[in-house]
């Protein structure tokens, strides 16, 4: 039977597990985001946040539990489905499309979402936003540019979607502190402008510089969950991940 | 001052197509009556295109849709003698068309991985020519018709609108219209949506699903337009040679195709047609002055050509090409 839940929560993680081969990667899962809300989860290599992510997209199907969004029940969707019902992803490994150009790759991200007579003016609006006009004037193909710019791409693409749900897997990953710092003003304004956005980072001075919420996940488990301070204060966070 | 430049690709076009109708100015009827077959295959070649070109679906097997295509306007113009030729061209796209849906939805709703649809699309060309070797039983009849075995159908009517027939010139120039308008829709799918959609899959599958693709449809789809427009292949041949045979199913119509499309470079139309008109002509010429070793001899230079120039030999041309009004004018002091 369908459960619906609260309009208010845009994300409801219910008991999520996922299991590969007997081995735990998420165990007994339980998040909620509210609607606008920006939310970290952090966690040692191989806590599962991916994995998380995996089957919030619906890239992975959980081996129990539940997903909603807004409400509905998602779990059973199948990935273009979620992105058309409001869920995008930028993933940790660039999911570019590596022969096309700059402005190629940003049509196929966003001609499911907007009339094709709007595409041009759409196309020009999210290279603004990510700040790539200087890029694309030589409209390069992506593979051809560089690692920060095809970060940034990654991210135009997921809203080019006009998701009310934002994943973004690592986004200062490999990025140099200005490169960082533009990322972080970035993703503060998208949620100032009222998306809810679920980030994993490993770089903790930028998850500090940004995220309101935090979720610690350790062994495929929730290890504790509140506001940054509280992370920040909690001992056994410090002893498992923080490592001061 | 406005920097001259000039696109290749759509000047080759033009060229191409130029050339194609000042022939039969120049040449005589039996040169004429060969040359349609180049442009003949030349849609087959475009079909690769649009399957694996454009969307990166690997397929060994448009010989299927091809020979298909061949049989089904054989049987159709032979049953209705001579009279329906028209419908027979349609019925054998459609025929072709819903083959390719079929296999098509096995292939892309089982989510079988690229490199097993070049096997099974070569698995099911090889069956169809199999069983059609095995029909010289006078039981195998559609509409009265017997399917021949190994020595296939002859007599087959050309198209023909009332009384007029197409043959020998005004056949050629028939094809060269169809070629035109399915390069246009070639182009159109190029800039349009669904074009974009394909490139995406083509680049990576999993990321467009989460654009909201519908993937395995999309692929579906493609596959049928890339079927249907092989049939009309098979059709037009069909027509023109007034015989079809079990070979027409052969791996080897599918490889050159696909061979054709990967030299050229295999997201260019216009570098696919002028490949595959060139090599047509070179094997011809090859043969006819007596050497066996013509397709050992084109392997070879294939072989290399796809080696040093993996973009596609027809691309790099082009892209050479591209650089030259900026060149000229540097040289002018411009």
């Amino acid at each position: 039977m369908e459960e619906k839940g609260n309009k208010e929560e845009i994300l409801v993680l219910k008991n999520l597990s996922k299991s590969f081969g007997g081995i735990n990667a998420v165990e007994q899962f339980n998040l909620t985001m509210e609607q606008g809300e920006l939310h970290c989860l952090i966690g040692p290599n191989g806590a599962g946040k991916t994995t998380v992510f995996k089957m919030i997209m619906g890239i992975l199907a959980p081996s129990s539990g539940k997903i909603l969004l807004n409400g509905e029940d998602i779990t059973k969707k199948q990935p273009k489905d979620r992105a058309r019902g409001g869920i995008s992803i930028k993933m940790q490994v660039p999911g570019l499309f590596p022969d096309l150009s700059l402005k190629e790759n940003i049509r196929v991200a966003a001609q499911n979402f907007v009339p094709k007579k709007e595409l041009n003016t759409e196309i020009a609006r999210l290279i603004e936003l990510v700040h790539l006009q200087d890029v694309s004037v030589t409209n390069p193909l992506v593979k051809n540019m560089t690692h920060g710019q095809q970060q940034w791409l990654e991210i135009a693409m997921a809203l080019a979607a006009h998701p009310k749900l934002l994943l973004l897997d690592e986004p200062a990953a490999g990025l140099g502190p200005e490169e960082t710092e533009f990322t972080a003003e970035l993703i503060e304004q998208l949620n100032h402008d009222g998306l809810a956005v679920l980030f994993i980072e490993h770089d903790m001075n930028f998850v500090k510089r940004i995220a309101k919420n935090v979720t610690v996940l350790h062994y495929g488990k929730k290890f504790a969950e509140g506001t940054m301070e509280e992370i920040e204060k909690n001992e056994d966070v410090i002893k498992i991940y923080l490592g001061k | 001052m406005k920097k001259i430049t000039w696109n290749t690709e759509n000047i080759m076009a033009v060229l191409f197509f130029a050339a194609a109708f000042i022939f039969p100015m120049i040449f005589g009827d039996y040169t004429i009556d060969n040359f349609a077959n180049f442009y003949v295959t030349i849609l087959i070649s475009l079909s690769i295109t649009l399957i694996w070109g454009f969307t990166g679906v690997f397929s060994f097997g448009q010989a299927v849709f091809y020979g298909l295509g061949a049989y089904t306007y054989a049987i159709i113009s032979i049953a209705s003698d001579g009279s329906l030729t028209i419908p027979a061209v349609l019925a054998a796209v459609a025929v072709a068309a819903l083959a390719a849906a079929v296999l098509g939805y096995f292939i892309f709703y089982g989510r079988i991985s690229n490199a097993f649809t070049g096997i099974i699309t070569m698995s099911v060309a090889t069956v169809m020519e199999l069983f059609m070797t095995q029909t010289s039983d006078g039981k195998w009849k559609i509409f009265g018709v017997p399917l021949g075995g190994f020595n296939g159908l002859n007599k087959i009517p050309a198209i023909s609108i009332a009384d007029f027939k197409f043959r020998g010139t005004a056949f050629y120039l028939l094809v060269i219209l169809i070629l035109l308008a399915v390069f246009f829709f070639v182009k159109w799918i190029e800039k349009s949506n669904f074009g974009y959609a394909l490139f995406g899959i083509r680049e990576n599958k999993l990321r467009s699903e989460m654009f909201g693709y519908d993937v395995a449809k999309l692929q579906t789809v493609i596959f049928s337009i890339s079927g249907a427009l092989a049939g009309l292949a098979g059709a037009l041949f069909a027509s023109w040679s007034g015989y079809v045979v079990p070979s027409n199913f052969s791996v080897a119509t599918s490889t050159i195709a696909v061979v054709m499309v990967a030299v050229a470079g295999r997201k260019n139309i216009t570098g696919t047609m002028i490949m595959t008109w060139i090599y047509c002509w070179f094997t011809q010429k090859l043969a006819a002055t007596g050497s066996e070793y013509s397709q050992l001899i084109l392997g070879v230079i294939l072989i290399i050509a796809v080696l040093f120039i993996p973009d596609g030999v027809m691309v790099a041309l082009f892209k050479k090409l591209d650089t030259l009004p900026g060149k000229l004018s540097q040289r002018r002091g411009g």
